[in-house]
């Protein structure tokens, strides 16, 4: 640009009149390149990166709402299925934390989904897309539902052997000698029967 | 980017898979419930109720159980009135005031106290009702062999101790 001698339009002290063919190129240059893309400014195209990231936020999206569902039917499950207070109080602890876990979860991805990556901005100037790895987010909920799941397991293995004799016991309020007496009646009935 | 899709495939499988185990082999997996008797006694006054899930009868079989104990004269009045049981006659009644059980068997349809269970029902409840000690155990069977063995149990054990004499 050092060696461009061509004389500038606005050198000098151009008058108006001067410079209206100049605006005139302008205008036209710019209306024949919004013509060539139809008619609407150029649309703003987000990289391959984002968008898989985009996509892989999805899917951990419905993996993590599929675990709500099943947190939450477990849950139920568990307080039917056993009757100790305290395993009770326990397991359902345990659904709680998963399932705002799963919650937590879901929400974010769907706040970073909703947003647009060029507009939203963090403080460094870095796309709020790229904050968030999609896969490590998953992987921390998948590490949180594995977990979860394992207790319960544990809490259900746990209610069913530790009773005494054979079976596991559903009933209000038993203790060790409600469960003997238990099974010594139905020993004793099958033992009698005729 | 496939990653996160076969994860998510692999887990479904996983899922759908142990719910179809769960289905298919319910005891293996507690997951059923307390019986309607048991419920329905559960919170009664003068009847104490029990429930126990997958009890062995022997080695390979296992059945659910309601265990239900009168506490008291009314409780068992009540029972007698649910379970439609007979009335002694005095002989037997004298028996059983001397100290002599008399546990009395009957089959009866899943779910109804009072009707007897025809020979093909495959669920029904085995009643053994123990006059001395005013107890009352459903087992709940869901298969005519479930229901053969828990009724010659005493039996087969009689056959297998005099074997063993």
């Amino acid at each position: 640009m050092k060696n461009d001698t061509t004389p500038h339009p606005f050198d000098g002290e151009p008058s108006f009149e001067d410079l209206q063919p100049y605006f005139d190129e302008q205008a036209s240059r710019i209306a024949d390149i919004i013509d060539s893309m139809g008619g609407r400014p150029p649309a703003i195209n987000p990289s391959a990166a984002t968008t898989n990231r985009r996509r892989a936020l999805r899917a951990w999206g419905v993996l993590s709402l599929f675990f709500l569902v099943v947190s939450i039917y477990w849950g139920i499950a568990l307080w039917h299925l056993v009757d100790d207070i305290y395993v009770r109080i326990f397991s359902i602890f345990l659904e709680v934390v998963f399932i705002v876990i799963a919650t937590k979860a879901i929400v974010t991805i769907i706040s970073i989904l909703r947003r647009s990556p060029y507009r939203c901005r963090d403080t460094r100037g870095r796309f709020l897309m790229t904050r968030y790895s999609p896969h490590s987010l998953g992987a921390s909920l998948l590490s949180n539902a594995t977990i979860g799941f394992a207790a319960s397991i544990f809490l259900v293995i746990i209610s069913a052997t530790t009773t005494v004799g054979d079976g596991l016991f559903l009933t209000k309020n038993m203790n060790q000698d409600t469960r003997i007496e238990t099974i010594e009646t139905i020993e004793y009935t099958l033992n009698h029967m005729g | 980017m496939k990653r996160p899709w076969i994860i998510t495939i692999i887990i479904c499988l996983l899922l759908i898979g142990g719910g179809i185990f769960v289905i298919r082999w319910p005891r293996t997996v507690p997951f059923g419930q307390c019986s309607e008797v048991y419920r329905k006694y559960a919170g009664m006054e003068g009847v104490k109720a029990s429930f126990v899930k997958d009890f062995y009868i022997n080695d390979t079989l296992c059945v659910d159980v309601t265990v239900l104990v009168a506490a008291d004269t009314s409780g068992w009045n009540t029972l007698k009135n649910d379970f439609c049981l007979p009335v002694l006659d005095s002989v037997t009644q004298r028996k059983i005031d001397s100290g002599k059980d008399l546990v009395f068997m009957a089959i009866r349809k899943k779910g109804n106290c009072c009707e007897t269970a025809d020979l093909d029902d495959t669920e029904c409840d085995v009643r053994a009702t123990s006059f001395l000690n005013r107890t009352i155990c459903l087992f709940h069977v869901k298969s005519l062999k479930e229901r053969s063995i828990v009724e010659h149990y005493s039996l087969d054990i009689s056959i297998n101790n005099s074997k063993k004499k």
